[in-house]
C-alpha cells in the first residue's frame, strides 16, 4: 500500500510535509538554537542572524519555540484521533451489524452529541477540569467519538447487505469472524482517509485552544498558545503569530493532500 | 415496375469513435457503416461493451469529453453530422432526430415534473407557448396510453412506475415527429409483461408516425420481434448485417452463429439442447489483434484469420458479412446433432424430496416516517413478500421460481436460506426443521444448503483470493482433509473451467461472469445437497449466461445436488429446470413440470407471461395476451385471487373474494385458479402449432 | 408532512433536554468543588461556603438539575458569578451581536462558495476547476485563527485599509462601523467558502454526469439553459445538507473570530466565562448557543424537506 502512494503527485507532497514536520518534533530538542524558555537580551527583535525568526516578549527565540511547538502538535492530535477510534470503532461496528434497538439507541444519542457545537464541548469542559495535556486530548478524543462512530455505521451498512457477507452467514461464520475478517477489512479504506483528515481537524482543534488560552499552560511552547501571546505584539513582530500560524496550515494542508492522494488510489484501482 | 428506392434517413459511412486515455487510445468504434431506410428499424445488437451505445450516441455526435470521431461520415437526411457545429446540432437534436434511453428513472430529471421536461421541447423547437405546449403534451400522453394525462405532467419522476416512465420518453421523443428515433435498450430494465406493452406501443406508433427506428439491444429475443433488419456488433466492429429472417434463420458470420446456439429457445415442441457457450473472452479494446476480431474465439479460424482483416463481403439479398470463410459449415453444430440431448438426466421432482415447504410466510415491517417514527416504532404494515409458498425440491432436480420484480422470489430465496427468518410455515430439509434463521439451525447441517448470488460484484470478500474463498468452506465442513485442501481447491477450479493461475488472484481482477463461477465453485467446495441460484444469470453477458448453465448442470450431475432457480427469464428456466413454480405478488400460482407449463392448462398469468417473453425467433408465432394495470402493492394486496386486478380471464366476483383452489394434481401440474380445469384445458395455446 | 414536522421539532427538543443535562453534568456535577472552581484559589472559604449555598450543592444532583432546567425554562438563567448580573440579559445583547456577524458572514460566504463550486464542477479537470479546488483546499486548511491573522497582518499592518480590533461605536458612522466588520466577516466567510465550495463542485460534477443532463443536452437545449434549469436544483440539495451538518463547527468559527478581533459577542462572553470560571454563565450561554445551532439544523431540515420532491413526495 504505501509503495502506490507513489503514484499520486498529492499524496507524495503531503507525506513530504507531514514527515517534516514529524522529523523537526522528533529533533527539536536537537536543531532547536536555543532553549524555548530561556530568556535572550533583547525582547520584540526581529529576525537576524542570530535568532532567525527574532525574539517574543519574553526575548525567547521564536524559532526554537516554534520546534519545540511542534511535538505538542504532532503527539497529541493523532493520540486523540487514536483514542476516539478505539471507543467509536467498536461502536459503530456493532450498531451498523447487530441493527435493531441498539442501534436506534446508539444513532440517537450520536446525533444528539453531533448537534452540540464540538468547540463549546471543549470549552465546558476544560473549564471544568481545568487545561492540561491530558483535559485536552480527552476532551478531543469525545468529540472526535460521535462523527467517526457514525461514519463506520454508514460503512458497515453498506457492506452488511453484500452477499460476500450473506455467503459468510451461510457458512455459519460467527459473528465476530464475519465483523473482523469479512467486514472490518473492507471499511478500513476510508477509515483511514477519515482518520488522516480527523487528524488535521485535531490539529486544529489543538490549535484553536491553545489560540483562546484554554489549550496546554505555559510555559509549554504551543503553536496556538503563541498565536494567543504574541497577538498583542503583532504590530511590533508579527512573526510570533505569523511563524505558527504558517506551520500550523501547512500541517493541515499537508494531511489533506495526503488524504485526497489515498482516496485517488483508491478510486484508480 | 419496380419504385426507385427511397434515399436512406440515416447513412453511416466507415465512422469511428476514439477514447483517449491515460494507459492509450482505445478504438471503441471502427470502419461502422449502416444505411436505414424511411420507415424501417434496424436492430442493433451486441454483447455489453460491444460499442453499440457509443454507436448510439455517436450519430446525434455526442461523444464523452476524452472521445472523437476521427473519421467517418453520418448522413442524416444528406447532411453530414459529423461536420455539424453546436448550433445546428441543438436545432436538430431532440427535433429531427430524438432519443429513448435504458434507464427511464434515470433519464428524467428527479427535481422537476413530468410537464415541464415535456413542454421545454416544443416550447424550444417550435416556439409554443406554455399552453399550447402543455395540451399538445397531454395529447401525446394519450397517445401513448398514460393513464390520467392531466394528472400525470404533476408529478415527479420516482412517484411513476418503470413502465410510465419509459412512456414518458417515448412520448417526450415523438412530441416533434422526428425523422429519426434512436432507442437504447428501452425495455432492457422493465418487466417482461411491461416490456411487452412498451414493445407493442412502439410497433404502434412506428406505423402511427411513420418513423424510422435505430433500435439497440442486448437481447436477440427482443431485435427479432421489433426489427426489420438487424446489424451483429462484436468490439467495436459490424460483423454482420442482414434482414431480420437472414440474420436468424440463415446466420452466417460465427459469431452470429456462436450467438444463437447459446441462447435457450422456448416454445413447445422444440427439443432441449445443450448449449454451446462461446469460449474466450471479450478482447480488450486497448489491444486489439490486427487481423479478425473475432478469430481467438472462433471455431472456423484459419491462419488467415490471424494476420489479414477480413472486408465486408455482400450477398445477393442485402446480407453483409465480415468473414473469410462465412459460409463453411460450422464443425461443431455437427458434434451437436449427435449429442444426447441433455435433459434425459434431470428426474422429477417427487422422487427424492429434500427440501419441502409448505405454507411459509416472511413479511418486512413498513417503516414510518410520522411522530412515532422518532422513537423507532413503526405503523402496523407488513410487506407481505412471500405470502402462504410451497414447495418442494428434490435430489438431481431443479426446481424454477418464475416471477417479474416485486412477486417476491429473492425473498423466498433468502427465507428457505435463512438469511430471513420466516413468520409462519415449515420448511423441513433432509429431514431438519430449518423454519428459522441461520444462525439457530444445527451447524453440521450448514454445508448441506448454500446459495449463488446475483450480484457477482458483490458476492466475493474483495480482499480475499480466490483460492482462498473456495478453501474456506472445505475448511469449516470438512469435505477433505486438512492436506488435501489445495488439490480439491485446483479440482474445482477446474471444473469451473479457472486455470490454476485464478488460485492467487484478487476479485478486482477477474471478470463479472469468471466471479460467478468461482461463486459457483465455493458454492458446491461442500458437496450440498440442496444450492439456492437466485438470479445468478442476469449480471452476465448472454454468451457467458450459457458457460455458467452449464456448469451449473455439469456440478448436479456430479453430485447429485438439488437446485431452486430463482429468475425472471424464462429461457434461462426452460433450459436448467425439470419443474417451474410461477410466482405474483407473493404467492405460487401455478407448479408443474417445465415442459407443461407451456401448454394449456395454464393459469392466466402464465399465459401472459408465455405470451410476452421475447424469443430469438422471428418465425414464431404467438397470441399477444396482455395485462392491464400495474402490479398492486405488497404492503396491502388484493383480497381473494391476488391477480383479480390485472387477470383478463376474471371470472367475476369471486376472484375477489375466495382465495383460489387448487385445480390439478397435487404431485404433478398443480394451477391456483377459479376457472375450472377443463376449462383452462381447453385454453387456446400460446405458442402456434410446433415448427 | 405534519407528521415530519412534529418528528422534527421533538426531535430537538429531545436533544436540547439532553444537551442541557450533559452541560450541567460537566459543569456542575463532575468536578469536585465547583464553588471552589468558580472563585479561584485565592478567594477566602467564606466566600466559597456562600457560593455554595447560593449553588445550592448539599442537595443532590438531580434536584438541582430540576431546579436549574425549570428557571431555564422560564428565561432565568440564573446570575452571572462574576458580573453578578442576570445571564440572561448579559447574553441577549451579545447574541444579537454574534447574530449579526454569523448573518453577515453566510451572506457573503453561500453566495460566493456555491459560485465558485458551480463554476469548478461544471469544468471538470478544466483549468477554472483546478485553480478553485486548489484555492478550496487552502482555505479548508488554514483554521480562522490563523487567516485571521494573515489578514491582520496584510490588511490592517502592511496596508492599513482596515482596523484590526472590531469593538462597535453606537455613535460611529455607518462606514467606519463597516470597515471594522469588513475584516472579520471575511475570516469567518473564508473559513467556511473553501468547504463549501467543495461540497458543491463534487455535486455538480456528479450531476453534470448525470443521465438526466445528457437527455436534456440530446433535447437540444443549450448548455447553458441546462445548467440553469435542470443542474442547478439537483446540484445545490447536497452542499444545502453539508452546510446544515457543518453548523456546529461554524459556531466555533464565530468564537475563533470573536477573539480575534475582540468583538462583544456571544461567542467572546463565553471565553471569558471560561477564563473566569464563571459557571453560570457558561453554562446558559452554552445552552443558548447550542439552541441558536440546533434550531438552524432543523430550519434546514425542513428546508431540505421542501427542497427535494423525493422526500415530500415519498
Amino acid at each position: 500500500m504505501i509503495s502506490e502512494l507513489a503514484w499520486s503527485r498529492s499524496a507524495m507532497i503531503g507525506v513530504a510535509i507531514i514527515l517534516f514536520w514529524v522529523f523537526v518534533g522528533v529533533a527539536a530538542p536537537v536543531i532547536s538554537p536555543y532553549s524555548p524558555t530561556e530568556m535572550h537580551d533583547a525582547r520584540l527583535q526581529s529576525p537576524s542572524p542570530q535568532h532567525w525568526l527574532g525574539t517574543d516578549h519574553l526575548a525567547r527565540d521564536v524559532l526554537s519555540r516554534l520546534f519545540w511547538g511542534t511535538r505538542v502538535v504532532v503527539a497529541l492530535a493523532p493520540l486523540s484521533v487514536l483514542l476516539g477510534i478505539l471507543i467509536a470503532a467498536p461502536l459503530g461496528l456493532i450498531s451498523g451489524y447487530v441493527g435493531g434497538k441498539l442501534d436506534t439507541l446508539i444513532m440517537r444519542g450520536v446525533d444528539i452529541l453531533l448537534s452540540f457545537p464540538t468547540l463549546l464541548i471543549y470549552i465546558l469542559i476544560i473549564t471544568s477540569f481545568g487545561p492540561s495535556m491530558l483535559v485536552v486530548i480527552i476532551s478531543i478524543s469525545l468529540g472526535s467519538i460521535p462523527p467517526i462512530t457514525r461514519i463506520i455505521r454508514s460503512l458497515v451498512l453498506d457492506v452488511r447487505t453484500k452477499d460476500y457477507v450473506s455467503a459468510a452467514r451461510l457458512r455459519g461464520e460467527q459473528r465476530r469472524y464475519i465483523l473482523l475478517r469479512e467486514i472490518l477489512p473492507n471499511v478500513s479504506g476510508p477509515i483511514i482517509v477519515d482518520t488522516t483528515i480527523r487528524i488535521g481537524y485535531a490539529i486544529m482543534a489543538i490549535g484553536a485552544l491553545g489560540f483562546l488560552g484554554l489549550g496546554i499552560p505555559p510555559p509549554t511552547p504551543d503553536w496556538g498558545g503563541m498565536i494567543n501571546e504574541g497577538r498583542q505584539w503583532i504590530f511590533a513582530m508579527p512573526w510570533i503569530v505569523l511563524a505558527p500560524a504558517v506551520a500550523l496550515s501547512s500541517v493541515v494542508i499537508g494531511l489533506n493532500l495526503l488524504a485526497d492522494g489515498i482516496r485517488e488510489i483508491a478510486q484508480q484501482r | 415496375m419496380i419504385k426507385p428506392p427511397k434515399a436512406p434517413v440515416l447513412s453511416v459511412e466507415a465512422l469511428d469513435v476514439v477514447y483517449t486515455t491515460r494507459a492509450g487510445p482505445v478504438k471503441a468504434v471502427r470502419d461502422v457503416s449502416f444505411e436505414i431506410s424511411p420507415g424501417k428499424v434496424l436492430g442493433l445488437v451486441g454483447e455489453s461493451g460491444c460499442g453499440k451505445s457509443t454507436l448510439a450516441f455517436a450519430v446525434m455526435n455526442y461523444v464523452a469529453d476524452n472521445a472523437a470521431i476521427p473519421a467517418g461520415r453520418i448522413l442524416f437526411c444528406g447532411r453530414d453530422i459529423v461536420q455539424m457545429r453546436s448550433r445546428d446540432l441543438n436545432h436538430i437534436r431532440g427535433n429531427e432526430i430524438a432519443m429513448v434511453y435504458q434507464d427511464p428513472m434515470a433519464a428524467l430529471n428527479p427535481s422537476m415534473r413530468i410537464g415541464p421536461q415535456l413542454t421545454e421541447v416544443l416550447v424550444q423547437h417550435e416556439g409554443s407557448s406554455d399552453i399550447e405546449a402543455r395540451e399538445a403534451c397531454i395529447r401525446m400522453l394519450e397517445r401513448v396510453h398514460m393513464p390520467d394525462p392531466g394528472a400525470m405532467m404533476e408529478r415527479y419522476p420516482h412517484q411513476l412506475s418503470g413502465g410510465q416512465q419509459q412512456r414518458v420518453l417515448i412520448a417526450m421523443a415523438l412530441l416533434t415527429n422526428p425523422a429519426l428515433l434512436i432507442m437504447d435498450e428501452p425495455t432492457t430494465g422493465l418487466d417482461v409483461t411491461v416490456e411487452a406493452e412498451i414493445l407493442d406501443l412502439i410497433s404502434e406508433l412506428k406505423h402511427e408516425f411513420d418513423t424510422t427506428i435505430l433500435f439497440i439491444s442486448h437481447s436477440l429475443g427482443v431485435i427479432s420481434k421489433i426489427a426489420d433488419r438487424v446489424a451483429v456488433m462484436y468490439a467495436g466492429e459490424l460483423v454482420e448485417q442482414a434482414s431480420v429472417q437472414g440474420i436468424f434463420l440463415h446466420p452466417r458470420h460465427p459469431y452470429t452463429v456462436g450467438l444463437l446456439a447459446c441462447i435457450p429457445k422456448i416454445s413447445a415442441g422444440t427439443q432441449r439442447r445443450t448449449l454451446r457457450p462461446i469460449k474466450g473472452r471479450v478482447p480488450s479494446l486497448r489491444e486489439l489483434p490486427s487481423g479478425c476480431v473475432f478469430e481467438a474465439r472462433c471455431d472456423r479460424a484459419h491462419d488467415r484469420c490471424r494476420l489479414d482483416k477480413p472486408d465486408i463481403e455482400r450477398s445477393g439479398d442485402g446480407h453483409l458479412v465480415r468473414c473469410f470463410y462465412a459460409d463453411s459449415p460450422d464443425p461443431a453444430e455437427q458434434q451437436a446433432v449427435q449429442a444426447a440431448p441433455a435433459d434425459a438426466e434431470l428426474s422429477a421432482i417427487g422422487d427424492d424430496p429434500v427440501l419441502n415447504v409448505e405454507g411459509l410466510k416472511a413479511y418486512y415491517k413498513a417503516k414510518d416516517r410520522g411522530f412515532a417514527g422518532m422513537a423507532g416504532k413503526y405503523r402496523k404494515g407488513f410487506v407481505k413478500a412471500v405470502d402462504n409458498v410451497s414447495l418442494m425440491a428434490g435430489k438431481k432436480s431443479t426446481l424454477g421460481i418464475v416471477g417479474e420484480s416485486g412477486c417476491g422470489k429473492t425473498t423466498l430465496a433468502k427465507c428457505i436460506a435463512g438469511l430471513v427468518p420466516p413468520n409462519a410455515g415449515t420448511m423441513d430439509f433432509i429431514g431438519i426443521d430449518v423454519a428459522k434463521e441461520v444462525e439457530q439451525r444445527p451447524v453440521d447441517m450448514l454445508k448441506e444448503l448454500q446459495m449463488i448470488f446475483q450480484n457477482p460484484d458483490a458476492t466475493l470478500n474483495p480482499r480475499r483470493s480466490v483460492g482462498e474463498a473456495i478453501a474456506r468452506p472445505l475448511q469449516l465442513f470438512g469435505t477433505v482433509p486438512k492436506p488435501e485442501i489445495r488439490n480439491e481447491v485446483l479440482r474445482l477450479l477446474d471444473a469451473v473451467r479457472l486455470g490454476e493461475e485464478y488460485y492467487d488472484r484478487l476479485p478486482r481482477q477477474l471478470s463479472g461472469g469468471e466471479k460467478q463461477r468461482v461463486a459457483i465453485a465455493r458454492a458446491f467446495a461442500g458437496r450440498p445437497s440442496l444450492v439456492l441460484c437466485d438470479e445468478p444469470l442476469s449480471a452476465l453477458d448472454v454468451s457467458v449466461q450459457a458457460a455458467v448453465m452449464n456448469l451449473l448442470r455439469e456440478f448436479q450431475q456430479e453430485y447429485g445436488t438439488a437446485m431452486l432457480f430463482i429468475s425472471h427469464d424464462f429461457g434461462a428456466v426452460y433450459q436448467l429446470c425439470s419443474s417451474v413454480s410461477v410466482m405474483y405478488l407473493g404467492q405460487i400460482c401455478e407448479t408443474g413440470p417445465t415442459d407443461a407449463l407451456f401448454e394449456p392448462p395454464y393459469h392466466p398469468y402464465t399465459e401472459a407471461l408465455l405470451s410476452a417473453v421475447p424469443i430469438p425467433d422471428p418465425t414464431v408465432e404467438r397470441t399477444n395476451i396482455r395485462l392491464s394495470g400495474t402490479v398492486p402493492s405488497a404492503l396491502d394486496p388484493p383480497t381473494g385471487c391476488r391477480f383479480h386486478t390485472r387477470c383478463p380471464r376474471k371470472v367475476g366476483p369471486i376472484c375477489e373474494t375466495e382465495t383460489p383452489p387448487c385445480r390439478g394434481e397435487k404431485e404433478g401440474h398443480q394451477i391456483y385458479c377459479h376457472i375450472d380445469i377443463e376449462e383452462l384445458r381447453s385454453m387456446r395455446p400460446v405458442f402456434s402449432a410446433a415448427q | 408532512m405534519l407528521g415530519f414536522l412534529l418528528n422534527r421539532i421533538g426531535t430537538m427538543l429531545l436533544t436540547m433536554l439532553v444537551i442541557s443535562m450533559l452541560v450541567f453534568f460537566i459543569a456542575e456535577v463532575v468536578p469536585i468543588d465547583p464553588a471552589r472552581n468558580a472563585l479561584g484559589r485565592y478567594a477566602s472559604q467564606q466566600a466559597v461556603d456562600d457560593l455554595r449555598e447560593k449553588m445550592g450543592l448539599d442537595r443532590p444532583a438531580p434536584v438541582r438539575y430540576f431546579n436549574w432546567i425549570s428557571n431555564v425554562l422560564r428565561g432565568d438563567f440564573g446570575d452571572s458569578i462574576h458580573f453578578q448580573r442576570p445571564v440572561r440579559d448579559l447574553v441577549a445583547v451579545r447574541l444579537e451581536r454574534s447574530l449579526t456577524l454569523a448573518g453577515l458572514g453566510f451572506a457573503f460566504m453561500i453566495p460566493l462558495g456555491l459560485a465558485l463550486g458551480c463554476i469548478a464542477g461544471i469544468n471538470e479537470g478544466k483549468p477554472p476547476d483546478r485553480i478553485i479546488s486548489l484555492i478550496s483546499s487552502l482555505f479548508v486548511s488554514v483554521p480562522a485563527f490563523a487567516s485571521g491573522i494573515f489578514l491582520i497582518v496584510i490588511f490592517s499592518l502592511w496596508l492599513g485599509w482596515f482596523p484590526g480590533v472590531s469593538i462597535p461605536d453606537p455613535d460611529a458612522s455607518f462606514l467606519e462601523s463597516a470597515k471594522k466588520l469588513i475584516l472579520p466577516i471575511l475570516v469567518l466567510a473564508l473559513d467556511e467558502i473553501g468547504y463549501l465550495a467543495r461540497m458543491t463542485r463534487v455535486s455538480m460534477a456528479e450531476v453534470m454526469k448525470s443521465d438526466y443532463i445528457r437527455t436534456a443536452v440530446l433535447k437540444g437545449i443549450p448548455k447553458r439553459k441546462v445548467i440553469w434549469r435542470h443542474a442547478l436544483r439537483n446540484a445545490f440539495i447536497a452542499p444545502f445538507t453539508a452546510i446544515m451538518l457543518h453548523v456546529n463547527w461554524l459556531i466555533g468559527g464565530v468564537v475563533v473570530v470573536e477573539v480575534l478581533f475582540n468583538y462583544p459577542g456571544l461567542g467572546r462572553l463565553l471565553l471569558d466565562a471560561a477564563l473566569r470560571n464563571d459557571i453560570t454563565l457558561l453554562m446558559g450561554g452554552t445552552l443558548v448557543l447550542t439552541f441558536v445551532a440546533v434550531a438552524t439544523q432543523v430550519v434546514a431540515d425542513i428546508g431540505l424537506y421542501f427542497m427535494n420532491p423525493r422526500i415530500r413526495f415519498g
